[in-house]
């Protein structure tokens, strides 16, 4: 991270040394995390899993942020986890004017309210990102490499638009491409659609983004609408997507998967004429709302969240590519609904504690019959994440 | 009962006359805005004057002139402000305003950077010697 960091510093600081009326800011945060789910159930079996507790440090960001009339660069280097480097944002933005401007490098893709802050945990009320952005079972890839963007002012609100594409789920020769439009009224209201497209077939798709691991091929897309409501006191916030996904599925594959449950081998002729055409929808939706309680200078949030995701293709097992949420229910389809609260002593410190209930239905008997119970079970998260700014 | 009378009076006299007066660098040749215009500037719709210079904004973090700016300007209350531009600072999005811990601190602020707008206690306009005093329309 050091290297990294001194590089880039130096980067910045050499154009500095030309110009003596850039800016420049550093920013950084820490994000230190401890999870624990219950004994939770799986596919085809009455035998509970037990689970150990998690300790993590998901979010350790550095941030450089320099700008000199119309020009700004950005860099974002995590090392999340403790483990690895690696840079999140490395971009240059040139801007004609607020209406218009170009954006090259590396970042991430405007897309709803979270994408672009979603490793920033000190910014928002919950502790986990909503079930699009959950790494087992991805709606898109959050990365690009290409941004048209702008923001036009009318009055009280502006309107931001962006066109985006890189190699987000690039492979031969389609071309992704991404949008967001978004209307806002100051910090009070924000209301907006985004869309994404593969832009063909994604071939040999390796699981990343949208795509499933066990297809040959696969395109998809996905359009959702978004809003949010922040106040003196209170933050409410919803949204809701749909990806549709074409593909052809490696039924070999597949059908090996020893955790599918019968409603996914049913569906993929497992135990019949296997059927190499999928064709389906994943959809998400969630709902958060946070209320501000001032405690002298600290402040709690006490925090509501739902979330609902279905995905009916994807299996349990991580080791096929799989999610331990989406795929242990028999038809893909699972919520979650969460309490908690924040508590900030100050502005730079975020102390969050949330609970969850995971409800489904699971299929525990592997009989060729879809014969799921409803299943539910708990997980609770403690984080503690601090920013600072130079 | 005059005590009391004479401190209620002091305490509404003190909110009634808690008012903020912007403020701006001389090279910024910023002389008024409207008040959607300072809304904008705030709320970091635009990093821009409507002349085209780049601004870099501070405020104060509390107090009576600070719910009277927020509340009139931004429309909402410092921690929201400060929750908004933390986002927009880890995004890119735009620089966080400078918190500063007072109206003498802002002014001193302001002199030394030659994009600087921020607000002070109206009541201490006198003392922002040649910074250029903003009308809000």
């Amino acid at each position: 991270m050091k290297k990294y960091l001194l590089l880039s510093s130096l980067a910045l600081f050499a154009v500095s040394a030309q110009a003596g009326q850039m800016k420049t800011s550093f920013y950084g945060y820490i994000d230190a995390y401890y999870e624990n789910v219950d004994d939770s159930p799986s596919p085809n079996s009455t035998t509970k899993t037990e689970n150990a507790g998690e300790f993590d440090v998901p979010n350790i960001n550095v941030i450089v942020q320099s700008s000199k009339d119309n020009t700004k660069a950005f860099l974002n280097v995590t090392g999340g986890g403790g483990g690895n480097t690696s840079v999140n944002n490395a971009w240059i933005d040139y801007s004609k004017s607020d209406a218009f401007a170009v954006r090259f490098g590396k970042m991430y893709r405007p897309f709803g309210l979270y994408n672009e802050i979603l490793d920033a945990v000190p910014t928002y009320i919950g502790i986990e990102p909503p079930e699009l952005f959950d790494s087992d079972h991805q709606l898109l890839t959050r990365e690009t490499n290409f941004m048209l963007h702008g923001k036009v002012n009318t009055g009280d609100s502006s309107v931001r638009w962006s066109l985006t594409t890189g190699n987000d789920d690039k492979a031969g020769k389609n071309n992704p491409i991404g949008a967001d439009i978004r209307w806002e009224s100051g910090t009070k209201w924000k209301v907006g659609t985004s869309f994404y497209t593969t832009g063909g077939y994604i071939s040999s798709p390796d699981g990343t983004g949208g795509s499933t691991q066990h297809m040959t091929e696969e395109k998809y897309s996905v359009t959702g609408i978004y809003g949010q409501y922040r106040g003196d006191n209170i933050t409410v916030q919803l949204a809701g997507y749909v990806s549709p996904h074409e593909g052809t599925r490696n039924t070999t594959t597949y059908c090996a998967y020893t955790s599918l449950d019968d409603f996914r081998k049913n569906r993929a002729g497992c135990n019949s004429t296997p059927i190499a055409a999928a064709d389906y929808d994943v959809e998400t939706y969630y709902m958060r709302v946070g209320y501000d309680v001032a405690l002298g200078d600290a402040t709690l949030t006490p925090y509501f969240q739902y979330d609902y995701f279905k995905n009916e293709e994807i299996p349990f097992s991580k080791d096929d590519g799989g999610d331990k949420e989406a795929g242990l229910s028999n038809n893909g389809a699972f919520t979650k609904m969460t309490v908690g609260a924040v508590y900030r002593p100050d502005f730079n410190l975020a102390l969050k504690l949330d609970y969850s209930q995971h409800l489904q239905e699971v299929d525990t008997n592997s009989n060729g019959i879809v014969d799921g119970s409803a299943e539910n079970y708990g997980e609770y998260r403690v984080s503690m994440s601090y920013f600072w700014r130079l | 009962m005059k005590y009391v009378l004479g401190l209620i009076f002091c305490l509404v006299s003190n909110f009634a006359f808690a008012g903020y007066a912007l403020v701006a660098n001389k090279g910024l040749g910023l002389t008024t805005l409207t008040k959607a215009q300072a809304k904008a500037i705030f709320n970091g719709a635009t990093d821009k004057t409507p002349g085209g210079k780049n601004v870099t904004l501070a405020y104060i973090g509390s107090g009576p002139v600070a719910d009277a700016f927020f509340k009139e300007i931004t429309e909402n209350n410092v921690k929201v402000f400060e929750g908004a531009w933390l986002e927009k600072a880890l995004s890119g999005a735009g620089v966080a305003p400078e918190k500063q811990a007072d109206s003498a601190a802002v002014i001193a602020w302001v002199k030394s950077n030659a994009s600087g707008v921020a607000f002070i206690d109206d009541a201490k306009k006198a003392e922002a010697g040649d910074l250029q005093i903003v009308t809000v329309n």
